[in-house]
């Protein structure tokens, strides 16, 4: 190993950097999460709403 | 009996849970690529550059082979991130055909109303068609929720 060997690796660790700064968030992932339990609560409520008066 | 609304719902909410469950799971490797990318591949890294400066074979032998494996875990966990997003994607315009199922079994049900309603009295007219609106407000809601957690779960590949 010399330091045109280390050299290597940090471009593979910046090239690495470079994807994971794209990436959403962790706060945004948790967001989406969030935002899909509230479609969830949103379509029971729809569901109640309208027991009974379908047929 | 269950109503076709819910039996609609029903499949959403299956359809929801689906895109839950890959929501979680991109989460969990989000913060497993976090803990690689700060922590331990700069701390492999920084060793590493220690030894080579030391110039010693003995303690430059161990941290290599752990940073490549580490890194390799990062590019895997990136890669199956990806994979995930795409699945997202494609997944996605099922949940809207669900969501577009319901709007129209609401809207055909303004007509099965319009016909009912000549045998119902005024104000039970009025009660069905409050709770029709209600639920078509949720419905509209859900969907809004669902684009949201779309901008952020079907992400450009990385």
């Amino acid at each position: 190993m010399d330091a045109k060997q280390l050299k290597k690796i940090e471009t593979r660790i910046a090239k690495l950097s470079a994807r994971v700064k794209k990436m959403p968030s962790e706060k945004d992932l948790k967001s989406s999460g969030a935002k899909l339990d509230t479609a969830i609560t949103h379509l029971a409520g729809a569901a109640k709403a309208m027991k009974g008066e379908e047929d | 009996m269950a109503s076709k609304l819910d039996a609609l719902t029903t499949a959403l909410k299956t359809d929801l849970g689906k895109l839950k469950d890959a929501q979680k799971e991109m989460l969990t490797h989000r913060i497993q690529i976090n803990t690689l990318h700060t922590t331990t591949i700069p701390g492999l890294y920084n060793t590493l550059r220690d030894a080579v400066a030391g110039g010693a074979m003995a303690t430059i032998a161990k941290p290599q082979p752990a940073l490549d494996m580490r890194m390799g875990q990062i590019d895997n966990l990136l890669t199956t991130f990806n994979n995930n997003g795409a699945w997202v994607r494609k997944f996605i315009g099922d949940v809207s055909a669900d969501i577009d199922s319901i709007d129209t079994h609401l809207a055909n049900y303004d007509t099965m109303r319009t016909k009912k309603n000549k045998s119902l009295p005024m104000d039970r007219c009025e009660a069905r068609q409050k709770k029709k609106t209600a639920a078509a407000a949720l419905v509209a809601k859900a969907r809004t929720a669902v684009t949201d957690a779309r901008a952020t779960l079907a992400h450009s590949p990385i």
